[in-house]
């Protein structure tokens, strides 16, 4: 009797009240109870991310900042900031009490609001009532000494304003960076030369400045980037933890030498040499040779007038008319090209290049080349000022003949080496022309040095210690239109990466200055899962109609030229109305030839995706009608066989 | 045997004993088949995943699980068969538990016959496997809360259709809570609990976590509890139809 109670209406609503309850307990009594399915544990803490958290040696508070009474109604942000708290908590068990976190709530018009905006956090308005919501984090790093005036307590302090959508795959990263920038008591320094606009510059063409490429600007905030000019006499390895070499014009030799003493020294360094830069015009684009006279002194030989052409790993790009075509010249680099067990490319998955050149050993090479990236054997270096007058990009494709080799395009390079300068130190410009005959360009930048003069006694013949640099013979890898769009949101520049160039570079000066925590949470996250059976097929067609399809436009240029000249014949006998019935006749042969040549022409393009539209067809055709098929075939065998049975 | 395996075998089979079964699971295939393909793009997208998929499932199901679900109590009490189960020796709980077993693995099945869409998946490229077990098993369990929600309705009116028009109404309701089409209708006043719970009820948000490739047990326990609760519910409702 006592439990037929429970079978009535009441017992209903007591049901609905205990529901409700237990849906909103299990929330917070099961936390961190969870599988990771995903293939790189995407929301689990990362082994990098426990060692930078077991690296700190002082406390560090973070603040998190989530508007929570303004987001009653914005559950897509609530389950975001509810993923942001337990990650947090996760840093927070996996540090022993050096971290600990602290939720706010800046309500609107409240004293922690006012701490937000004063932390710098930005508030962004959300959902349909607008409001503005904070949604950021602070990290204060050190103790707070108890009677300390404000200034001796100042911390280092670090933030993310605004945690963006775009960016929840790689939370974890960013959160580690920042934990790890904010810890660092020194930043590594980094001596930067470059010889292209890294740093922003203004376009000519479209009269308005340009942004500073995200690689390098990336890079500037955790590290401390110096810029050097392209005349530095010493490059001093106490100063520097790593030189950064991006396709300097017109180095002086002492600059070489300089950069030679500096390796021989046993300075890292990391050099992006390009045969055709396509951020710098004319002359300016072409590889300077004077890096070669250290790279053959170092056992390389880095390609300056010939680019890697890659049928298989070409990249699709939009032509002139917006049609799809394959680059022969820029290259889409995944697993297979990439060295496996290296640390600083194992983690990638894309890696987009362009007209990048190729590396080989020298003769006698003291040295070993370890290849980084490497082309497919579908590859052949093409000459690069095939690329100055290019307005096709399927012109490339033209006399293109695999040589079945595979080119290095980057490379460490380790070993004990000699200088590139047996003869001693080159003397400056500046003293040559007060003491030899003057020289029409020489220019008088670096003069009244008196080192130099004291210098040759003090310069390394060979290696202290084996060398270690790396070598990319490619400076479009760096650009922001081969791996990223940088968006402006609420003020800030938002970057979304369809490439993993950033963070090549990032791992690259990451590594050769120091340490490598970051790397393995970095390139976690896959966002270019493609259909490499389809790539694979459209690769296959294109190859076979391309010589076709080149064929058929020669033929059309042909027939046009025909149909111009006659035309112009005409004009010039200055019989433009009447035409004799031979001319006229040629004339509409032409025209006709040339109509038929189109067609061919359109039925060859048609045909390109032939193959791939049928695959289309016959996965919906398995996907939706098969399995149905198979039942309805099953059902009548079924009842056949019933009624035979009968 | 145990009451419970019989009373599960015998629904199970009576599936597949008319063209329910057929007629349920082969538009099942067709519509996830072609709204993966024609309205989620998948092919057109070129990206190795099934999201194009998955993100289709809970709309799917908002139609064709009611249509399983109305006959579960509803045909019974109309035939007049639910009197004479009454009297056989089987519990309440067996009944409701064997019942709704066998939906819920019929669906299971239903599901299962999708494979096709994981071979071409991974013929084309690299999927992350991981994600699409996640994704499979949260479909499954949104489908059987729907069906603990379809066989409480069901219980309650002899009317098939009404059971399916209710049905569809409350998972709808059940799926968009939390999102602004609910959460506008309450009033501001109300305690932040209410509104939390009220949004932690939401079908969607859960099957969302499970299709992101994480198995997290709080969403497995909301919908443990879902089915659970809406079970003990139907019970209830059906001792209360028998009482009266």
């Amino acid at each position: 009797m006592r439990v037929s109670k429970w079978f009535s209406g009441a017992g209903l609503v007591v049901l609905a009240v205990v529901v409700l309850f237990s849906t909103l307990f299990t929330d917070w009594l099961f936390k961190g109870a969870r599988v990771d399915l995903t293939e790189g544990g995407l929301y689990t803490l990362s082994d990098g991310s426990k060692n930078i958290v077991a690296g700190l040696e002082r406390p560090l508070e973070l603040y998190f900042f989530f508007s929570d009474s303004t987001t009653k109604e914005a559950l897509g942000w609530r389950s975001y900031a509810k993923q942001v708290r337990e990650l947090l908590e996760e840093y927070v068990l996996a540090s022993n009490g050096k971290i600990t976190l602290t939720v706010i709530d800046p309500e609107p018009f409240s004293e922690d609001e006012d701490r937000a905006a004063a932390f710098g956090l930005q508030a962004a308005p959300i959902g349909n009532s607008g409001d503005s919501v904070y949604f950021g984090l602070v990290a204060q790093y050190g103790e707070l000494v108890e009677g300390a005036t404000p200034e001796e307590n100042e911390r280092a302090t670090l933030q993310i304003p605004f945690f963006k959508p775009d960016r929840q795959e790689f939370l974890e990263y960013d959160i580690a960076k920042m934990i790890y920038q904010v810890s660092q008591e020194r930043k590594p320094r980094v001596a930067l030369i470059a010889g292209l606009e890294v740093d922003g510059g203004f376009n000519m063409m479209m009269r308005q400045p340009t942004q500073p490429w995200f690689t390098v600007a990336q890079v500037k905030q955790l590290f401390d980037v110096t810029t050097l000019g392209n005349d530095e006499d010493e490059i001093a390895n106490e100063d520097y933890d790593l030189l950064v070499v991006i396709h300097p014009k017109e180095l002086t030799q002492q600059t070489l030498f300089a950069i030679d003493q500096y390796v021989l020294r046993g300075g890292h360094a990391l050099f992006f040499v390009d045969p055709y830069a396509e951020q710098s015009q004319g002359a300016a684009s072409k590889a300077s040779d004077d890096l070669n006279k250290l790279f053959n002194a170092w056992g390389v030989d880095v390609s300056t007038s010939e680019f890697i052409g890659d049928a298989q790993l070409a990249l699709q790009v939009s032509g002139a008319n917006g049609q799809p075509m394959r680059h022969l010249g820029i290259l889409q680099l995944s697993d297979q090209n990439l060295a496996r067990d290296n640390q600083i490319v194992s983690q990638l998955e894309t890696l987009h290049l362009s007209t990048a050149g190729y590396l080989k050993p020298v003769e006698k090479a003291t040295t070993e080349m370890i290849a980084l990236m490497k082309s497919t054997q579908y590859a052949m270096p093409i000459v690069s000022s095939k690329l100055d007058m290019m307005q096709d990009p399927r012109a490339l494709g033209v006399g293109f003949n695999p040589t079945g080799e595979e080119y290095v395009l980057a490379a460490t390079v380790r070993g004990q080496v000699k200088t590139a300068f047996p003869d001693g130190v080159p003397v400056s410009e500046g003293e040559a022309s007060s003491e030899d005959a003057p020289t029409p360009e020489a220019t008088v930048e670096s003069a009244d040095d008196p080192s130099a003069e004291a210098k040759p006694a003090e310069y390394l013949q060979e290696s202290v210690k084996p060398i270690n640099v790396i070598i990319v013979a490619d400076t479009d890898v760096l650009t922001d239109r081969l791996w990223v769009q940088v968006q402006q949101f609420f003020g800030q520049s938002m970057a979304t990466p369809f490439a993993d160039n950033g963070d090549f570079f990032f791992n690259s000066v990451d590594m050769l200055s120091g340490s490598g925590d970051l790397i393995s949470i970095r390139g976690q996250g896959r966002y270019f899962r493609p259909f490499t059976v389809v790539k694979e097929m459209q690769r296959e067609a294109e190859a076979r109609f391309q010589n076709v399809e080149q064929d058929l436009q020669n033929q059309l240029e042909q027939v046009e030229q025909q149909l111009l000249q006659l035309q112009s014949q005409q004009g010039e006998a200055g019989n433009t109305i009447t035409l004799t019935p031979e001319v006229e006749a040629q004339l509409m042969q032409f025209q006709q030839q040339k109509l038929k040549i189109r067609k061919q022409l359109r039925d060859v393009q048609h045909q390109l995706n032939k193959d791939i539209e049928q695959l289309d067809f016959t996965l919906k055709l398995i996907n939706i009608a098969l399995v149905p098929v198979l039942l309805t075939l099953l059902v009548v065998g079924v009842a056949v066989y019933r009624r035979r049975k009968r | 045997m145990s009451q419970l395996s019989v009373v599960f075998k015998r629904e199970l089979a009576s599936y597949f004993a008319t063209p329910l079964a057929y007629v349920f699971i082969v538009i099942f295939l067709v519509l996830a088949g072609s709204f993966a393909f024609f309205f989620g793009g998948f092919f057109q997208n070129g990206q190795a995943d099934l999201k194009a998929f998955f993100n289709y499932h809970p709309w799917l199901y908002l139609f064709l699980v009611p249509a399983l679900s109305m006959r579960l109590w509803a045909e019974e009490r109309k035939s007049g068969t639910l009197e004479l189960l009454m009297t056989l020796p089987i519990s309440l709980r067996d009944m409701v538990l064997g019942k709704y077993l066998a939906a819920w693995v019929f669906t299971g099945i239903a599901l299962f016959l999708t494979f096709p869409m994981w071979f071409t998946v991974n013929y084309l490229g690299d999927p992350d496997n991981g994600v699409i077990l996640g994704s499979y098993v949260g479909s499954w369990f949104m489908a059987g809360a729907m069906l603990a929600v379809g066989s409480c309705i069901s219980a309650c009116t002899k009317n098939q259709v009404i059971a399916f028009i209710l049905t569809v109404v409350v998972c709808f309701l059940m799926m968009v809570s939390g999102m602004d089409i609910v959460m506008g209708w309450v009033p501001g006043w109300m305690a932040d609990w209410v509104m939390e719970s009220i949004a932690a009820l939401s079908f969607l948000t859960h099957f969302n976590a499970f299709a992101k490739g994480v198995l997290d047990l709080r969403d497995i326990v909301y919908f443990c509890i879902m089915i659970v609760g809406w079970l003990m519910a139907t019970a209830i409702v059906i001792d209360m139809k028998k009482a009266s």
